[in-house]
């Protein structure tokens, strides 16, 4: 019971080093949200970020590549003789297997080249979302544990005060410290009335003195 | 079949080459340099969890006063009384 009262006096006497107010707390807790708030407007303006980057990237791709590369696929040997296979063939049916053959090795090409651009786009967007996702991570577990922090201080204040009032009666202590401090008041009232006395009559007391010692 | 396949790979390659600048440029990001320079400029992880930790070992300590005081509070109910009837 001893060691207790001890160990419990000894609590509430490490718990009154310092006040906290609930507004800490609070703005601690705001803080969080606001970081939260800010993570995603960041992941939603890299996203629109990369998917701007995708988009220049199949336009280049339909407007200039492939065209290009229509030009310089009708150049090879390969294609013109497949070509001059479909004009002079005489079935239709054998015309439109030649066909379908080259728009597939066109259209084989023309997907590769896609993901050739898109692929890089996509691995940098993934490793940005990635890494950003991680350092407000970061912050929002250091922000955490300073609220944690800053909570218990706070709970710890409220239950000093609250058995402190248990021990002694908080009103009168403070109806005696509000004497206390009228009553010095009024001492430092009357000394600063006698200063101002003072140095109104500085002049007159000056001469006094000096005819005392003449 | 394989005739035109290989040709239509060599016609890629030259287009490739005539856009090489252009690819380059749409699909260089260069991400891991930027999160590379980012990441010197912010906090070290490893501080940073070494900070935490000395933290949360406060935070634990102040819990327990916390939970000592409130196993406390009929104890000193009964102190004050006590004090009262001293006086």
């Amino acid at each position: 019971m001893k060691n207790f009262l001890i160990i419990l006096i000894f609590a509430i006497g490490l718990s009154s080093c310092a006040t906290l107010p609930k507004a800490s707390v609070d703005l601690s807790v705001m803080l969080e949200q606001q970081i939260s708030a800010l993570e995603s407007t960041n992941v939603e303006i890299s996203k629109l970020y990369f998917e701007l980057k995708r988009e220049n990237a199949i336009q280049f791709l339909d407007e200039q590549w492939y065209p290009c590369f229509l030009d310089n696929l009708f150049q090879e040997e390969a294609v013109t003789e497949h070509w001059d296979s479909i004009l002079v063939a005489t079935n239709a049916t054998q015309k439109i297997v030649l066909i379908k053959e080259l728009t597939e090795v066109i259209q084989k090409q023309y997907m590769l080249m896609r993901d050739s651009l898109l692929n890089p786009l996509n691995q940098a967007e993934k490793d940005w979302l990635e890494f950003i996702r991680q350092e407000y991570q970061l912050a929002k577990t250091m922000n955490s544990t300073i609220t944690q922090h800053v909570k218990s201080i706070h709970e710890l204040q409220g239950k000093r005060k609250e058995i402190l009032s248990k021990l002694v009666d908080n009103n009168a202590l403070q109806e005696k410290l509000d004497i206390f401090i009228s009553k010095a008041d009024a001492v430092l009232e009357n000394v600063e009335k006698g200063l101002t006395q003072y140095k109104q009559n500085e002049p007159a007391i000056n001469q006094f003195i000096n005819k005392i010692i003449k | 079949m394989s005739k035109l396949n290989e040709a239509a790979i060599h016609a890629t390659n030259t287009t490739n080459a005539q856009f090489r600048d252009k690819i380059n440029k749409l699909t260089n990001m260069n991400i891991t340099e930027l999160i590379n320079q980012i990441k010197t400029s912010t906090l070290n992880e490893v501080e940073i969890k070494k900070l935490i930790s000395e933290i949360n070992v406060a935070t634990d300590k102040n819990k327990k006063i916390t939970e000592l005081i409130e196993r406390g509070g009929d104890v000193a109910k009964n102190l004050r009384e006590i004090i009262g009837k001293v006086k």
